[in-house]
């Protein structure tokens, strides 16, 4: 659900994706925002909406994970505060690029640097939910039941995420070209593999819940 | 699950195939190679843009250091390839001997790659200087992440070679460790032509 | 059948691919006729192919893995190697 909303709300009809070049000028970005204004204060809206659901998404993967470690759930509190964490930093892009949005006709320098800050804010934070990934790795390799609640690939596929998040460090070096924010390898490499991961995760979670229920 | 049919027998078994390792390893495997694949076809891709621009920074790289490192990797491939030929003839003492042998392989590795950044840093050479080092620090960074992670695999790897015990589980957690080693080796033999030496 | 390779084939494989990348590295770097180099990168990224190829079966022990790793592991090599060099030469044309 937050995938679909978020989705909805920042691509479609804000249009940020694809995101506008980080090389534009003040006045280009202002020109961004004022062709399209109603839509991109509505998309941000609805993208904020959306975090409700990642909320409660992160909450049910650390219950499974609580239900592996029983007494002592240091795992799967961490794997919560990252879920917080990275909430925080998806919100707080959404709320910088609505106040670019609040006054549209504010001089080009601050419109650009505003803008600078939303698009670096959502794009070069990786360590919260490289936290997640590694607890959710670590909470699934501890787990030596006979019937495991996450099967151990899920785990493995947690090691693999993060290590494809680590280009999007580099979006503070570059301007243009594959490592910036608009680019192929910090960019788009890491978004697609975000979305597979909360797929997988997804799936993985309902998985587990049947079987608990059960 | 196949891995776990016959793994912990000595050299002969029924069984028709063995996956090397638990199925899991090779969704990080094969998901790693993928994701360096798009980083090999985008380097490419830029390199065609501006091949000049290329072609003359690689000139500035050293190809022995690239070459010796290829050697490394494929030298502590070696010692795993035959630490774990030593395991399933339970000679536990040389399967250790030869992870430590891998480990030290890796270190060559990083201590070469010390100095060959520490030659481009001194000359002013850095992330930024133009789009073909950007990829170099890039690519080679990324790698040798993996590079790290390998040898802590390694070290672990030495420690089960060493505290002995038998059966299925262990090989096959061996067998994983050794998997991602080769993987590492198996990326830096497509990075290594394609910076140093694709003209 | 037999797990993995015997110690003379892993020590034979290992020769191979430390001379292949001698070779790869003699091809690199000699001074090459401009009409000649795209064909000395195609020969050494090949040469990389062949060795990836040799490790993944003789010290990876696919060789012996089941078949849908051996074909997905092929049918990767082919993609990159596909890629790598029609990339390649599309940039050089």
């Amino acid at each position: 659900m937050f995938m679909i909303v978020f989705s909805v709300g920042w691509v479609v009809i804000a249009r940020f994706l694809p995101p506008p070049s980080p090389n534009l000028t003040g006045l280009e970005v202002a020109d961004f925002y004022r062709s399209n204004l109603f839509m991109i204060r509505l998309g941000l809206v609805l993208s904020q909406a959306s975090l409700v659901f990642y909320l409660f998404w992160v909450a049910s993967i650390s219950s499974q994970l609580k239900r592996i470690e029983g007494a002592s759930p240091i795992l799967s509190e961490t794997q919560l505060i990252g879920g917080a964490g990275g909430c925080a930093a998806i919100l707080i892009a959404c709320l910088v690029w609505g106040t670019v949005s609040f006054r549209p006709d504010r001089p080009p320098e601050l419109t650009l640097m505003l803008n600078d800050l939303g698009w670096i804010i959502f794009t070069t934070t990786f360590a919260p939910f490289m936290t997640q990934d590694f607890a959710i790795a670590w909470a699934i390799f501890s787990d030596k039941s006979k019937s495991p609640i996450y099967p151990r690939w899920v785990a493995y596929f947690n090691i693999w995420t993060p290590l494809l998040f680590v280009p999007a460090g580099l979006i503070l070096f570059f301007k243009t070209g594959p490592f910036a924010w608009n680019g192929i390898l910090a960019f788009w490499i890491p978004l697609t593999i975000f979305f597979i991961w909360m797929i997988v995760m997804t799936v993985m979670t309902l998985k587990a819940m049947n079987r608990q229920t059960r | 699950m196949p891995h776990d049919v016959g793994a912990g027998e000595s050299a002969i078994s029924p069984v028709a195939s063995h996956l090397p390792g638990e199925s899991g390893i090779w969704v990080l495997i094969l998901g790693d190679l993928v994701i360096f694949t798009l980083f090999f076809a985008t380097f490419t891709f830029y390199r065609g843009q501006s091949l000049a621009l290329y072609t003359q920074s690689q000139h500035t790289l050293h190809q022995s250091f690239g070459a010796l490192n290829t050697v490394l990797l494929l030298t502590s491939s070696l010692f795993v390839a035959l630490a774990m030929n030593a395991l399933r003839r339970e000679a536990d003492r040389t399967a250790t001997g030869l992870l430590a042998l891998a480990f030290c392989c890796g270190a060559g590795f990083l201590t070469v790659k010390y100095f060959e950044y520490g030659e481009k840093l001194r000359a002013g050479i850095t992330l930024t200087t133009n789009e073909f080092y950007s990829f170099y620090y890039v690519l080679t960074g990324l790698h040798m992440i993996h590079v790290i992670l390998g040898m802590g695999v390694l070290l672990f790897m030495c420690r089960g070679a060493w505290s002995g015990g038998r059966g299925p589980p262990r090989i096959v957690l061996m067998e994983s460790g050794a998997s991602f080693w080769h993987m590492v080796d198996i990326l830096w033999v497509l990075i290594f032509p394609l910076l140093y030496l694709m003209k | 059948m037999i797990i993995g390779s015997t110690r003379r084939v892993i020590i034979l494989v290992w020769l191979i691919l430390v001379l292949a990348t001698c070779l790869s590295l003699w091809v690199g770097e000699n001074q090459i006729p401009v009409t000649r180099i795209g064909l000395a990168t195609s020969v050494v990224i090949a040469l990389a192919l062949i060795k990836i190829r040799l490790v993944m079966h003789y010290l990876m022990e696919v060789r012996t893995a089941p078949l849908v790793l051996r074909r997905v592991l092929d049918a990767w090599l082919a993609l990159a190697g596909g890629a790598i060099l029609s990339i390649y030469w599309l940039g050089e044309a």
